[in-house]
């Protein structure tokens, strides 16, 4: 439709000499900036905004554990940072014979491939099932200290897990410091799915083995 | 030889962009504590964020990758880099240690120079790809160039 000779399409600049690309605006010698209607290029990059956004959509509600979007108590909100506990304090309390219950709330695939021994996988989305399902409530009852382990001190589901033993008013619910990756780390006894038995220790490391172990 | 520079640009900006948003496709909840670390926003804004960002990552790194629409694409790249080093910047300024998410969550990834220097990497990519190529004439007529 556009031979040579007819009138370039609108928003083209016609200033430019000749053999000038004028789908460039130059700047000096050496900056060109793309010239032209910008407009479709708004149009398409919000066309992907709202495809990306159906379909995020569409996505989120066919999963195991579709996030919450208009929780206010979703996992999207910084919880209050409940009390860690670290390594050495760990250490000390394990040797002091306390009766300590480990509660693990990470997800099925990460708590299989590796945790604490003896301890309980309460995964936080499902709390309210395993709560009835392994007793807790005894066991919460008979512990003196409980500790929560995720897998990083950036994980707020345990922040979050903790603040819901406090509102149900278990006292002394604490959070392990640096979470699972430290909690490894430290060298204290690990299992995997289905074993009793520790899998991955590394026992020159560890100064004070669980006496009878966190139940 | 600059075209091909601009080529292998727009390759790579789309294959990280593409890799990342996957990333993070694989936990949206922990992501969006992720960006809950981050504190600067609502936790309802956080959990849209969580959901949507992944997707438009990957949507706009299919989009430079084949080379479609790609100046809308470089767009939403420069838009994306430009909010994830505010925030990156924020988070140093603010002196929180935390997990970027930048490439999803577990990846052991802090927040730090590190990340910041490398979204303004990705940034002046972005900007690359934008500037270096035409806009559609004719409100897409035109078969975009890559």
């Amino acid at each position: 439709m556009n031979s040579p000779a007819s009138k370039p399409p609108a928003g083209t600049d016609t200033n430019f000499p000749a053999g000038t690309d004028t789908n460039f605006r130059q700047f000096g010698n050496w900056l060109s900036v793309p010239a032209g209607p910008w407009k479709t290029d708004f149009l398409r990059a919000a066309a992907v905004v709202f495809f990306s956004a159906m379909l995020a959509l569409a996505t989120n509600y066919c999963c195991a554990y579709p996030v919450p979007l208009l929780a206010s108590d979703g996992p999207g909100a910084l919880p209050e940072r409940a009390e860690r506990i670290g390594v050495e304090e760990f250490k000390k309390l394990v040797a002091s014979q306390k009766a300590v219950l480990l509660l693990d709330v990470r997800r099925d695939e990460v708590f299989n491939a590796g945790h604490a021994a003896g301890s309980l996988h309460t995964p936080f989305e499902d709390f309210a099932a395993q709560y009835e399902r392994l007793n807790l409530d005894a066991k919460l009852q008979a512990a003196d200290e409980v500790v929560l382990i995720c897998e990083s001190d950036d994980c707020l589901t345990a922040d979050r897990a903790a603040k819901l033993l406090k509102d149900l008013h278990y006292p002394n619910v604490r959070v392990f410091y640096g979470g699972w990756s430290a909690y490894a780390e430290a060298g204290f006894p690990v299992e995997a799915a289905g074993e009793n038995e520790p899998v991955i220790q590394s026992q020159s490391k560890i100064e004070n083995p669980m006496p009878g172990g966190p139940r | 030889m600059l075209k091909a520079v601009l080529l292998v640009l727009r390759l790579a900006l789309g294959v990280v962009l593409f890799y990342a948003g996957f990333l993070k496709l694989r936990d949206g909840y922990a992501f969006a504590e992720a960006i809950a670390n981050f504190r600067l926003l609502p936790a309802q804004a956080n959990q849209i964020m969580a959901v949507v960002l992944p997707w438009l990552e990957v949507a706009t790194g299919l989009l430079l990758v084949f080379g479609v629409w790609v100046r809308a694409a470089g767009l939403l790249a420069a838009l994306l880099f430009v909010a994830f080093l505010g925030a990156i910047a924020l988070a140093l300024w603010r002196g929180l240690d935390i997990e970027c998410g930048c490439f999803g969550t577990g990846s052991a990834a802090r927040v730090g120079l590190k990340a910041l220097a490398f979204d303004a990497l990705w940034l002046v990519a972005a900007l690359a790809v934008l500037w270096s190529t035409p806009p559609a004439v004719g409100g897409g007529k035109m078969k975009d160039e890559g």
